[in-house]
């Protein structure tokens, strides 16, 4: 064995991706990762027991004043409740999150296992597309698809969905042209398998794993570009309540009321510092776990 | 398990070659398998084996050039399409592969990858090919099927990985089983429990097999009739027991010869030189660059594959001088 496993324990490697042996591994980044991530999203749907306050009701009367018992995070310049904005924004930018990776992700990893399962022309085209949407920063060509489309969050997704989905087909890419030359593929294919089949059922739950580990920076990455979006004026409308939208909204107010802008930037921070513990931590386990 | 009529398989001048056609593997082979039938052949490494094997389930790699005629029965497996072959694969023509540790896919379940073939090739209900897989299981001699049916291939160790290998290559019932070299990745003992299986399954299904090996043993073990190869073409063909016993082809000589059975106690003979490149063929035959019997007639054109006696064919030009051969490497054999 190359691989000595920690505290003794002989956890089977690939049997290991099962959620509970997952969630109880003995990794410190990843129990912090999963707790704080439950956490978020428990005080983003619970966000009404948390704060008493309404995210978008106006309170002229009551408008920037500092962080105090009442108004923890203090509120912004029409009196809204900054702390009661934060929560609720959460549920935007995990949603924001979560979609902008789930729906890359499946196109990605299909497009990858096509490319690189059938090899030929259909790998060359694929890969000049890919070629041709990477050669474009990525926030550049989310911010000009959005602008061509119009504000507003299903045509972020959109946006998000046409240019992310290249980094995940090119993982499951690579590791496709590996994993097609194992022989297991060989015994699939002498089985008579039909080549959905293979693909699907035999080499894609081997390649899969590299794609979560991307998918957690990646969704941080997200949240920075719907926050991005939102500071340009391009995201979610205004009474609504979302990190960047507030961020740039406050920011008029930085010199006199810091606390309208510094508190959802460092709900950025935060949810990035969990997501980014919780993929280093399955990064580890898939390099752990790979025989290769 | 009633036995089926299982067709005879005929290989007609099979010759695989790549680079378009500079380099040509498997050279003009021919044999035939009868129905229920065991053959096998025996070759070095890169005789070109393993990939006859491949040509005739149709999974060549990318760039192979076949020509010759591969028929099962009354069809033209060398001229099948893509979609009737891969019909074929599994259910009429299957592949014990060997290498049990790779062959099976690390994150199936072993009942569900046996369930799966049996699920592929035909209605069945998900429970029962559930069950199908738990008594397949049963049959190569898992104990406690239905439990370990749950294991995965990395919780069993290698014998126990190629009797699942062999449940998923039975699992659609087909009527030929190819085998490569299905016993080379195991120890001993292993080995012939799974040689011992194969034979059983292969009676009991009626099923034709034909078998690959580097090693003699094997094949003899199992089968009726023995091909050698050498450099991608059949050098010598019979009955196991007379290619053992009264070898027709100074290659064969050497290569039993090199057992260490054969030997008693001192140094290995071995056959000077090493296989040639399939690209860097002498003009005659093939072996005769490392044969001490070689003539100039040897390296002059390509030998016929002549029939000797009945059933026994070999590409010696010299069959009649093989005595002096023997002579020869049994006296120094006897000089230390």
């Amino acid at each position: 064995m190359m691989v000595a496993m920690p505290l003794g324990r002989s956890v089977p490697a690939r049997v290991a991706f099962g959620a509970w042996r997952f969630a109880t591994a003995p990794s410190w980044t990843r129990r912090i990762g999963l707790i704080g991530i439950v956490a978020i999203t428990l005080l983003a749907i619970l966000a009404p027991l948390v704060s008493p306050y309404d995210p978008t009701a106006l309170n002229t009367g009551l408008g920037l004043t500092p962080p105090s018992l009442a108004h923890p995070f203090g509120t912004d310049q029409l009196g809204r409740d900054v702390f009661a904005r934060v929560l609720y924004g959460a549920r935007i930018d995990l949603q924001i999150g979560a979609i902008g990776v789930a729906i890359p992700l499946v196109i990605g990893v299909i497009v990858g296992l096509i490319a690189g399962y059938y090899g030929g022309w259909l790998d060359v085209l694929i890969g000049r597309v890919i070629d041709i949407v990477v050669a474009f920063p990525f926030f550049v060509l989310v911010i000009a698809i959005v602008a061509m489309l119009g504000p507003g969050l299903v045509n972020f997704y959109i946006a998000v969905s046409l240019v992310s989905w290249v980094a995940y087909a090119r993982i499951v890419r690579g590791e496709t042209l590996v994993a097609k030359r194992r022989e297991y593929v060989l015994t699939a294919r002498s089985l008579g398998y039909r080549d959905a089949r293979i693909m699907f059922r035999h080499i894609l739950p081997n390649v899969v794993a590299p794609t979560f580990v991307f998918g957690m920076s990646d969704f941080v990455l997200d949240i920075l570009a719907g926050a991005s979006l939102g500071f340009f004026g391009l995201g979610v409308p205004t009474p609504t309540p979302e990190w960047g939208v507030m961020i740039a909204e406050g920011r008029n107010f930085i010199i006199t009321a810091p606390w309208v802008v510094i508190f959802p930037g460092l709900a950025i921070v935060v949810v990035g510092f969990f997501f980014s513990l919780l993929g280093d931590s399955l990064a580890d386990q898939v390099r752990r776990v790979d025989p290769r | 398990m009633s036995i089926r009529a299982s067709e005879r398989l005929i290989v007609d001048s099979l010759t695989v070659a790549f680079d378009s056609g500079r380099r040509r593997v498997v050279r003009d082979v021919s044999l035939a398998v009868e129905p229920g039938e065991a053959v096998g052949i025996v070759g070095e490494s890169g005789s070109g084996k393993s990939l006859m094997l491949r040509a005739i389930l149709g999974l060549l790699p990318a760039g192979a050039r076949l020509t010759g005629s591969i028929r099962l029965g009354d069809r033209d497996l060398s001229r099948l399409g893509a979609r009737e072959m891969q019909a074929l694969r599994g259910s009429t023509v299957a592949m014990v592969f060997q290498d049990p540790m790779t062959a099976l896919n690390p994150v199936l379940r072993v009942g569900d990858a046996i369930a799966q073939v049996v699920s592929s090739h035909g209605r069945v209900s998900h429970s029962a090919a559930r069950r199908a897989a738990i008594e397949l299981m049963e049959r190569v001699g898992i104990r406690d099927a239905a439990s370990r049916s749950r294991a995965y291939p990395h919780q069993f160790s290698g014998g126990m990985r190629q009797r699942i290998v062999i449940a998923m290559a039975l699992a659609a019932r087909p009527t030929l089983l190819l085998a490569d070299e299905p016993t080379t990745a195991l120890d001993v003992i292993v080995q012939a429990e799974i040689l011992r299986l194969l034979d059983r399954l292969r009676r009991e299904e009626g099923m034709s097999l034909l078998l690959v090996s580097h090693d003699f043993a094997v094949v003899s073990a199992l089968c009726d009739r023995v091909g050698v190869m050498y450099a991608g073409e059949l050098v010598e063909h019979g009955a196991a027991r007379d290619v053992l016993s009264r070898s027709l082809h100074p290659y064969t000589i050497g290569l039993l010869e090199s057992l260490p059975e054969a030997s008693d106690g001192g140094r290995l003979p071995s056959i000077p030189g090493s296989p040639p490149e399939p690209g860097d063929l002498a003009a005659g035959c093939a072996f005769s660059p490392r044969c001490r019997m070689a003539i100039d007639e040897c390296r002059a054109a390509p030998i016929p594959f002549l029939e000797v006696t009945p059933g026994r064919r070999s590409r010696c030009i010299r069959v009649a001088d093989l005595d002096v051969l023997r002579a020869t490497l049994a006296a120094e054999a006897a000089g230390g």
